[in-house]
């Protein structure tokens, strides 16, 4: 809880979530504003330096996913859904859109404050711009193209090493199906998911202990797959 | 119009009756009335006579009786003359095949006059000779008379076979429309049709509140009496017990019949029909479209249609009402629910709260049961998409592992301090599955497990291949299943009756599970030794076709 001073914008049409969501926060350590309406949210968003927006998806004026585009249209600022709406497609389509994490209500505050520091860390690493990436017991060295398991060099095919590369961009987000398969296969191949299991399992009979319990690579299920963020594990975050 | 000659012939009967009645009754002075009674019947059977041919047929034996005396003279003249009352004969029988009585007789009459007149001398009947010709000329008339009137009878007779065929065809395609119905509007048309083929006129249906049904496109050019209008309005009014037929007049003289579909229940609604105008086959044609409703009403009330009428639309209305609940629950049940769980939470991570064991407890247990009532209101939700047929599964290409460890994580907190034993295949298997249902279906078998055996005791999840399938099985060392619990399990809302006093839960785990997995295609069965000696339950998922995924490299 040493965030310091990171400014979090909470945006809900409840007052109700907005409390609590504001205590968990300042327990957190951040700094919050809050924002009841789409239109009032913008405006934070412009006024301020906000450093996260934690955004619910009913608005009464804009829609949040409309909002959410209209976010991304000039700024990177991490972005965290919070929605009663737990749909796979709706996950998916709102990763599309641009969204850092995705939180279901009803949801807990731990899981919330996980999230929130695995989605600030991966923003000022991507300020860093680092060419390794380390979690726990693998070591992703982007410049060399090499991956080292306990120290032991990891020998993976092109396809194995692009796939763990562009989870290990966003290292803790969740990547779609669909995207993997774009990166890795390119879009003709965008529907096969079959192709997506088969490269998972070999990456994973490599990289983790046990590839039935897997601990790196993990799944979403219906959504797709992200690599686990150490730091996200602090707080019973569910591995 | 041919129909409606046809059925003039032998419909002759009925009105007879009622002209009689109507005669005697108005009859104040008797000679008068006796003679407009004679005069009436035989006016009847000359137009039963004239019958097909009409005034052709009249025209016709002249014709014949010209052409036939005309074909003798000619005969006589090249010294050639046939018999003469047998060459009669000839046009006596067409006639009354094609025209019908009153043609064959006016042919027998006018060829014995035009004889007489042409080869016998008519003054001089006497001498062996002309008494022979004269009784030949009697046995002629008599011949022809008789030959007529059978071979008009046998006309009419073929007439009205063909008639009852098409009748019995136009009966049979009805009754088989009506069978093959498989909705009250269906039924309703076929009625409609039949009846209007019947009758060669309007029918009308409406609805069970005496409003027009506007789905007949027929209907768009046809103008509606007011006088059936009102009367369609006002019979179901008069409630159950006055639900009868009654007959209107409109402006043109036309006379409809105005009828319940059933006479039971105005549900089917009032079916309007115009017979035409008054005629002496008025009754009868009245009699059959009668029979004809009450048939198409009976069955009706035998396919139970009253109470699905009146089922479907209270189904409607349950059916929003159901939406509106399942949706305000969703929002107005969460809502607040997320309030408590969320700040139930803020408050575990508050320094003050994590000091203090009694208030942490307080605070965990506030945490445990609004999780605890999230999980039933997903049930509920759940339970209410299954019933509604409102499961719709997103079948993809996925590994078991992934919706098994999801399940796992899911029930973590239930599964809490426990040895759970998880044993998969070390090969990768590809089902094609919906994963998030999958997850769902083991988790609540994952949560029954836990519900239904000692805290501290095992559980196990293990999968495995099989004779094409992938068969997960769940084996606890809890309560089991009695002899009831078997035939109940799986039921929404079963709960064993061991159980209910102890645990908390709706019963609709096992249902939903069920439901999950048929949805993936999959089976699930649970089975048990017996009381206290564990269960198994076990779900198999086809494994799709090996050379649909093996083309990978």
């Amino acid at each position: 809880m040493k965030d310091g001073d990171q400014h979090v914008l909470i945006v809900d049409d409840e007052a109700q979530i907005r409390q609590f969501v504001r205590a968990g926060m300042e327990l957190g350590g951040y700094r919050v504003t809050e924002a009841a309406n789409g239109s009032d949210a913008l405006r934070e968003i412009t006024l301020h330096p906000i450093d996260l927006v934690i955004l619910d998806l009913a608005l009464p004026d804009i829609d949040g996913s409309e909002l959410l585009e209209r976010i991304r249209g000039w700024s990177g600022v991490p972005v965290i859904i919070l929605s009663v709406r737990a749909g796979e497609t709706e996950k998916v389509k709102l990763l599309e859109l641009g969204a850092d994490d995705y939180v279901v209500k009803p949801f807990f505050m731990s899981e919330l404050l996980a999230r929130a520091k695995v989605v600030l860390r991966r923003q000022s690493e991507r300020k860093d711009g680092e060419s390794a990436l380390r979690l726990d017991r693998l070591v992703i060295d982007f410049a060399a193209r090499i991956v080292e398991l306990d120290g032991k060099r990891l020998n993976l095919t092109p396809k194995e090493y692009r796939l763990l590369q562009v989870l290990a961009q966003h290292p803790g987000k969740v990547i779609t199906h669909q995207n993997l398969l774009k990166s890795v296969w390119g879009q003709a191949h965008v529907n096969n998911t079959q192709y997506l299991r088969i490269f998972v399992r070999k990456l994973r009979q490599k990289i983790e202990v046990d590839p039935n319990r897997p601990k790196i690579l993990l799944t979403e299920l219906g959504v797709g797959y992200r690599l686990s963020d150490p730091a996200a594990r602090d707080h019973g975050r569910p591995e | 119009m041919r129909s409606h000659i046809r059925m003039s012939i032998e419909r002759s009967a009925l009105p007879l009756e009622e002209d009689r009645a109507r005669s005697r009754s108005d009859g104040a002075f008797l000679p008068l009335a006796l003679a407009k009674r004679y005069f009436d019947l035989g006016r009847i059977w000359i137009r039963k006579a004239m019958a097909p041919g009409g005034v052709t047929g009249v025209i016709m034996a002249f014709v014949f009786i010209v052409g036939t005396d005309a074909f003798l003279l000619l005969m006589r003249y090249i010294q050639e003359l046939p018999p003469v009352s047998l060459t009669f004969l000839i046009p006596v029988v067409v006639a009354a095949i094609r025209w019908g009585t009153l043609s064959a007789i006016i042919t027998a009459i006018g060829g014995a006059a035009t004889v007489t007149l042409f080869f016998y001398s008519p003054f001089y009947i006497t001498g062996p000779e002309a008494r022979s010709r004269v009784l030949g000329l009697i046995v002629f008339l008599v011949v022809s008379l008789v030959l007529g009137y059978l071979a008009a009878r046998t006309r009419r007779d073929a007439a009205r076979a063909q008639k009852r065929e098409s009748e019995i065809r136009d009966l049979y395609t009805f009754s088989q429309r009506i069978s093959a119905a498989n909705s009250p509007a269906g039924i309703f048309e076929a009625m409609q049709q039949h009846l209007e083929t019947l009758v060669g006129r309007k029918v009308l249906l409406f609805d069970s509140l005496g409003t027009l049904e506007a789905k007949s496109e027929r209907l768009a050019d046809v103008e509606i009496p007011k006088a059936v209008t009102e009367a369609a309005a006002t019979l179901p009014a008069a409630g159950s017990d006055g639900l009868k037929d009654i007959v209107v007049d409109d402006h043109r003289g036309s006379a409809w019949l105005v009828r319940p579909v059933s006479t039971n229940t105005a549900d089917f609604g009032i079916i309007a029909v115009d017979l035409g105008h008054r005629s002496e086959v008025f009754d009868d044609l009245r009699g059959r479209v009668v029979a004809l409703i009450a048939d198409a009403g009976l069955s009706l009330e035998r396919l139970g249609l009253a109470r699905t009428i009146s089922e479907a639309r209270t189904r409607a209305e349950t059916e929003q009402f159901r939406e509106a609940l399942i949706g305000s629950v969703s929002h107005e049940l969460r809502t607040p629910l997320s309030s408590i769980l969320g700040a139930s939470t803020v408050l575990s991570l508050a320094p003050e709260i994590t000091g203090n064991t009694r208030l942490k407890k307080l605070t965990a247990l506030i945490h445990q049961e609004s999780e605890r009532l999230n999980v039933e209101i997903q049930n509920i939700l759940d339970a209410s998409r299954i019933s509604s047929n409102g499961l719709q599964a997103k079948l993809e290409w996925a590994e078991p592992a992934d919706f098994i460890n999801a399940a796992l994580q899911r029930s973590r907190n239930r599964l809490a301090g426990r040895a759970v034993e998880v044993a998969l295949p070390e090969e990768l298997i590809l089902l094609r599955i919906d994963s998030v249902l999958m997850e769902r279906a083991l988790g609540q078998i994952l949560d029954n497990a836990a519900k239904y055996s000692p805290s501290e005791s095992a559980i196990s999840v293990r999968g495995h291949l099989e004779s094409g399938q992938f068969v997960i099985s769940v084996v606890d060392q809890g309560a089991g299943l009695d002899a009831d619990d078997r035939t109940l399990l799986g039921q929404k809302f079963f709960r064993g009756n061991r159980h209910s006093q102890v645990t908390s839960g709706l019963g609709l785990g096992f249902w939903i599970a069920s439901a999950f997995v048929a949805a993936n295609n999959g089976t699930i069965e649970a089975t048990s030794e017996g009381v206290n000696r564990g269960m198994t339950v076990t779900v198999r998922l086809p494994l799709p076709m090996k050379e649909d995924h093996k083309e990978v490299t």
